[in-house]
């Protein structure tokens, strides 16, 4: 079953572990240490850094003052819910908001009471067992972790959300604290006890089942541990108690998404405000609300550990055999049909690729289905006969076709990479790799039977690098293929492992395309990924030697400073770059992803930053005989050291990474930069800051996020780009549709195509221009002008023309459409020549003039006719279906497509070969089918038996299928699509995100967006970057009408 | 022969057409007893359908009426098996709107309001030569799928919740 949601299950324990345990057991350490058993688990920042502890402790201070009026509709302000400045309910909000705080100070206090008693009684505990001796004392605490275990185990958990009770969650916190602490505190014994009866050596069934059992109700305690945790920090929230919380709750996570990535924006940040929404958000992440879905939750549990126990192969190996001498049968008929088309080596190369997929099954089951007959024993013939030949590689349908789209192409699109290996850095796992197999197994027979066919698809995409398959097979498997985030690449490497039968109900031949296509974007980030891995991984071992006393070289000193400084710097952009594909802020703490893999991930990654950074320290204070001066930051001199840099324009992360420990490590040794102490003091600087300004402040685990850790070195990292390879469109498009990046991040990527679309048309009317990045500016923005190939596009001549142009094909459509036209168009158009001088009219304009005067007459007569109404409309609906030129009129001259089609009208015969044509031509025309056609009739291996025997259009319909298949598309269809996609999100960014400076090109741009006819939304006071429109998708849909 | 042959038969010649074109999947004939319903019935997986590029039902079949004179040729393509609860009355209201313009066949809503379809039925001369009642059926059915498709994107609006029921009749109606 789907291997990602029990994970995910799964992980979310890990990341409890992680991050909402280390407060609490922060705080349950206080309570009761020495009583339980620390919990050995990676707290980073709260154990690292002192000013963290510090942090933690912070005192509750509930403002002893009732809220005022004027502060109850500030607070609902803030969160967008609107009051009227005299609405009658006022008082009582006020009031309500004056209860909750009187609420909220009742249980700071009650909480201190049953926080003492608890230790108190920890006190007696600790007390009577420091007079035992040591037997005594194992004997007493074992026979408590049993009581323990039987309590908890017997719980009935419902209970403890106190459903029945008919109290706001609020006050079930305050009435039942006591019982719900004590339990939660008890779990540490309860963990104890399990691990013990696991080490039980050959455990009964029924002690199996127990043990099944307490896993369950083991996971569902911490998820519930980490809900009220959660909770008591949410309800001392200041608006907690001025706001009323269940509209609040109703809020989505993309929606607090999109609130809390305004707010980080803001200059002076509201602490306060962020910790509420973010609590709230964590409230969902744990998905906990009632008493019924904590039992729920704990049958899931209790599930996927079954079902994660049992994973034996229970195919039959008579028809899995069966079924792949089917698939080899229709291969070898497939191939043999092709043999004109396909050269000898490529048909081999198909061969050889179909037994890749089944090599393990076949040599798993050909021992177990007695002598081979009939197709089986042609399969395993022609098997053993490929294993033992040399194995082809070369392609030359491929090397032909590739060839010519490098050559004819008027613009280029990438095509698909071929490895048989991952990546440097990248690793899969055993089960994953046999995933991938069974499901790469599975499409390639699929591919050869479905009634459309796709082999040469399926070909390609299996030649594809596996960790660029695992990441489509993902996308597919959470049906992700239109809404890829960067961060999906994170998300199938190590929280996903294949299968099958889910792939199967997922699967469709448009769908793989999608999802190939977006991985072609992400792949990107995920080879980036990899490859900083490796460098990380290089810097930890050789800090690792560095670290070890009795090493028989020792380096100097300051070698060991650089290599700390570049695992910091690497540590740095690969943050960055994660974050940056998960569309969140980087001061954002690491438990607002979505993915619980990821979160313990960043929260890793930090920790192990923080250990760095006091190595760093440490080393520094060496080099400098231990004095610890305070830095001093020349902001010139790394802001130009910085351009520099990014003026490389580099997009290596690699060269990124070692170009920033470079600078950094000059910058130290050159500027007087003896310590990195600074920058815990930057955290305790925001500390400070908080408790003075809010006052009403609680702990929220996290300060300054990545921004004040890397201090620094964050500086340059800042504004390095993160090398955006080639389209993460899709990805980018939805961290946008989410709200989760308000920055339309890196459309860059597809911005890249799009302007080197207009580039390569109108190459002579263009002027590149680099503007110089803003250094040091906010991450996104320093990001986002990094990447933006799309500004050094300055629409100079040409290209104006270009889209000018189009706008007009597009009005002139419309124009067509008027052969019966409604009023309003009439109205407009006479207006024009109304606003002439009529007397210096030109002939046409005056026939116009005529014409425009009777079809007056013609529309007020119609108008008085339902059915001459009805009849009028259908016509110029109908028309205005042809007119469809006029959307991809853009698109079309852009990408230099000069024979766009009318699409059949009605009145035509409507005949299937016909439908869709009109895509079928512009896909020729931005391939250049017809120049590949010209290429393989004369380099073709064949080429003389193709041009006697083959039609000309049959071989069009190969070459055509033949390109789309290594551009990565399953049809034409799929690959106009992306055309429109491309427009659809130029359009996008050129009207709402980044327009161009002149007036005169924003206009252009705006009219094109017009020429769609869809309503507007434009950017303007009070109005919302989420609330723009049409959206891209819209615009998408909109085109292929 | 007799006229449930008969209409089998053209069922059969446009199933024989559909298996072999471009942009459709699967195409079978369900016999009545198969369905359990009063007729046979062409099923077709139409692909690549509208904006979306998604694949849809396409279900043909004759009416299941005594008449021979005449015979009922109807198509029905199932658009959509999802219309949100709260987008039904937009939707609704869309289809009516656009009902009255289009020039054959309408669209309509399913009686659970989940139901997204577009049907078009057209009158065969019963007698006439087998020949011109495969042409018409074939020109009924590609006639159906086309119209589906050409009006698909407006209601795609609608249903992303893009633009109002009166913006998209006035899209459609200025041939945007």
């Amino acid at each position: 079953m789907g291997g990602t949601k029990q994970k995910e299950r799964v992980l979310r324990q890990v990341n409890i572990d992680t991050q909402e345990v280390s407060a609490l057991s922060e705080s349950l350490n206080t309570i009761s240490s020495g009583l339980m058993q620390t919990e050995d688990v990676v707290t980073g920042m709260t154990i690292t850094s002192p000013v963290m502890k510090k942090v933690n402790e912070l005192p509750v201070n509930i403002p002893a003052a009732a809220p005022t009026e004027q502060e109850v509709i500030d607070a609902h302000d803030e969160v967008g819910l609107k009051l009227s400045a005299n609405s009658k309910k006022h008082p009582k909000r006020v009031q309500r908001a004056a209860e909750k705080r009187t609420l909220q100070r009742n249980f700071v206090a009650k909480r201190t009471q049953v926080t003492d008693q608890l230790e108190q009684l920890r006190q007696q505990e600790s007390d009577s067992l420091s007079h035992m001796d040591e037997h005594d004392r194992e004997e007493h605490q074992k026979a408590k972790r049993e009581k323990i275990f039987k309590h908890l185990k017997k719980l009935d958990l419902k209970k403890l959300m106190f459903d029945k009770s008919g109290e706001t969650g609020y006050e079930k916190l305050a009435k039942h604290y006591k019982v719900i602490k004590t339990i939660l505190l008890e779990i540490p014994d309860f963990e104890q006890e399990l691990a013990n009866k696991k080490g039980v050596e050959n455990p009964s069934p029924e002690q199996l089942q127990e043990i099944e059992e307490a896993e369950a109700r083991l996971k569902t305690l911490y998820d519930l541990r980490a809900h009220f945790d959660v909770y008591e920090k949410l309800t001392l929230n200041k608006y907690y108690a001025m706001l009323p919380h269940e509209e609040m709750e109703k809020l989505s996570y993309k929606e607090l998404r999109m609130r809390l990535d305004k707010l980080y924006k803001e200059p002076v940040r509201k602490q306060e405000l962020i910790d509420y929404y973010q609590n709230l958000i964590r409230l969902k992440e744990i998905g906990l609300e009632d008493g019924k879905s904590v039992e729920a939750r704990e049958k899931e549990y209790l599930s996927d550990i079954r079902e994660s126990k049992k994973k034996d192969d229970d195919r039959d190996p008579k028809e899995e055999m069966d079924k792949m001498a089917a698939a080899y049968k229709r291969m070898a008929a497939y191939l043999e049909k092709e043999s004109l088309f396909m050269p000898e080596a490529t048909r081999t190369m198909y061969m050889a690729k179909l037994f890749d997929t089944f090599q393990l099954d076949i040599d798993k089951f050909r021992g177990n289905i007695g002598t081979a007959k009939g197709d089986i024993a042609d399969m395993l013939a022609k098997y053993d006969e490929y294993r033992t030949r040399p194995k082809v590689t070369a392609d030359p349908m491929h090397a032909l076709v590739k060839g010519g789209l490098d050559e004819k192409m008027p613009n280029k699109e990438d095509t698909l990479e071929k490895s048989d290996e991952p990546a440097d850095g990248i690793v899969l796992g055993e089960v994953q790799k046999e995933g991938v197999r069974l499901i790469g197994a599975w499409v390639m027979r699929h591919s050869l039977s479905s009634t459309r066919k796709y082999t040469p698809f399926a070909f390609n995409l299996l030649q594809a690098p596996p960790e660029q398959q695992l990441l489509v097979y993902y996308l597919i498997e959470n049906e992700k293929q239109d809404s890829a985030m960067g961060i999906d690449f994170f998300t199938a490497l190590h929280n996903y492992q294949p299968d099958l039968s889910n792939f199967k109900k997922k699967f469709k031949l448009d769908n793989i395309s999608r999802a190939l296509r977006a991985s072609m974007g992400i792949y990107g980030q995920m080879k980036a990924y990899g490859a900083l891995t490796e460098a990380i991984r290089e810097s930890d071992s050789r800090i690792e030697q560095d670290k070890d006393p009795n090493a028989p070289d020792p380096r100097p000193m300051e070698e060991r400073r650089a290599t700390l400084v570049q695992a910091i710097s690497q540590r740095g952009v690969l943050l960055k770059m994660l974050y940056r594909n998960a569309g969140m802020h980087e001061d954002m703490p690491p438990d607002m992803a979505e993915d619980p893999v990821f979160r313990k991930k960043l929260h890793d990654e930090y920790a192990k930053l923080a250990v760095l950074i006091r190595d760093l320290d440490a080393v520094n204070r060496q080099i400098n005989d231990g004095a610890n001066t305070t830095p001093d930051y020349n902001s010139a001199q790394l802001r130009e050291d910085g351009d520099e840099l990014a003026a490389d324009e580099s997009t290596s992360v690699l060269d990124v990474a070692s170009k920033t420990s470079e600078i950094v490590n000059n910058y130290i040794v050159g500027y007087g930069v003896k310590t990195f102490g600074s920058v815990v003091d930057s955290i305790g600087g925001y500390a400070s800051k908080m408790t003075e300004t809010v006052g009403y402040a609680h702990y929220s685990g996290w300060m300054g996020g990545l921004t004040s850790l890397l201090g620094l070195a964050g500086a340059i990292v800042t504004a390095t780009s993160i090398g955006v390879e080639k389209t993460i469109s899709v990805a980018d498009r939805t961290a946008q549709a989410l709200s989760v990046s308000g920055d339309f991040i890196g459309v860059a990527g597809d911005m890249l195509s799009s302007a080197g679309v207009l580039t390569n048309v109108f190459t002579n009317g263009v002027e590149a221009s680099t503007e110089s990045l803003k250094w040091l500016g906010s991450a996104s923005d320093a990001l986002w002008n990094s990447t933006q190939l799309g500004d050094k596009l300055a629409l100079a001549g040409g290209a104006v023309g270009v889209i000018a142009g189009t706008a007009k094909f597009a009005a002139e459509a419309v124009h067509f459409g008027r052969a019966v036209s409604s009023r309003h168009d009439l109205k407009r158009s006479s207006k024009t020549l109304d606003e002439k001088d009529q007397d210096q009219l030109t002939e046409d304009e005056k026939i116009l003039q005529r014409f425009l005067k009777h079809e007056n007459r013609e529309v007020t007569r119609k108008e008085i006719s339902a059915g001459v109404g009805m009849v009028t409309g259908a016509l110029t609906m109908a028309a205005g279906a042809m007119a469809m030129t006029g959307f991809l009129a853009p698109i079309a001259g852009a990408l230099g497509i000069v024979s766009l089609v009318v699409d059949v009208g009605f009145g035509k015969i409507m005949n299937a070969a016909l439908r869709h044509s009109n895509r079928k031509k512009a896909v020729d025309d931005m391939l250049n089918t017809d120049a590949l056609v010209e290429k393989v009739k004369n380099e073709h291996p064949n080429k003389d038996e193709i041009k006697a025997k083959m039609k000309d259009k049959d071989l069009k319909e190969k070459v055509r299928t033949e390109a789309l298949a290594m551009l990565g598309f399953s049809s034409y269809h799929e690959c106009y699509r992306h055309v429109c996609t491309q427009y659809a999100t130029m359009l996008y960014d050129k009207v709402f995100v980044n327009p161009p400076a002149a007036q005169k090109d924003k206009d252009m741009y705006l009219d094109a967006m017009k020429s769609l006819g869809m309503k507007m939304v434009l950017p303007g006071p009070g109005v919302q970057a989420d609330s723009y429109k049409p959206t891209v998708e819209a615009m998408i849909a909109k085109m292929m009408d | 022969m007799k006229m449930d042959e008969k209409k089998l038969e053209l069922l059969k010649s446009l199933e024989a057409e559909y298996k072999e074109a471009e942009d459709m999947g699967e195409a079978s004939i369900f016999t009545a007893k198969e369905l359990n319903a009063p007729m046979d019935m062409l099923r077709a997986e139409i692909a690549a359908f509208g904006p979306d590029l998604v694949s849809v039902l396409g279900e043909f079949f004759f009416m299941p009426f005594e008449e021979t004179e005449v015979i009922y040729f109807t198509s029905v393509i199932t658009l959509s098996n999802t219309v949100p609860e709260e987008s039904a009355d937009d939707v609704a209201a869309a289809v009516a709107r656009l009902n009255y313009y289009i020039p054959c066949g309408c669209y309509a809503l399913g009686e659970d309001d989940k139901n997204l379809v577009f049907k078009y039925t057209v009158p065969i001369v019963g007698e006439d030569e087998t020949e011109h009642q495969t042409s018409a059926v074939s020109i009924a059915a590609n006639t159906a799928i086309m119209t589906a498709e050409r009006y698909m994107g407006y209601l795609k609006l609608i249903l992303m919740n893009e633009v109002t029921v009166d913006e998209m009749i006035e899209m459609a109606k200025n041939g945007k």
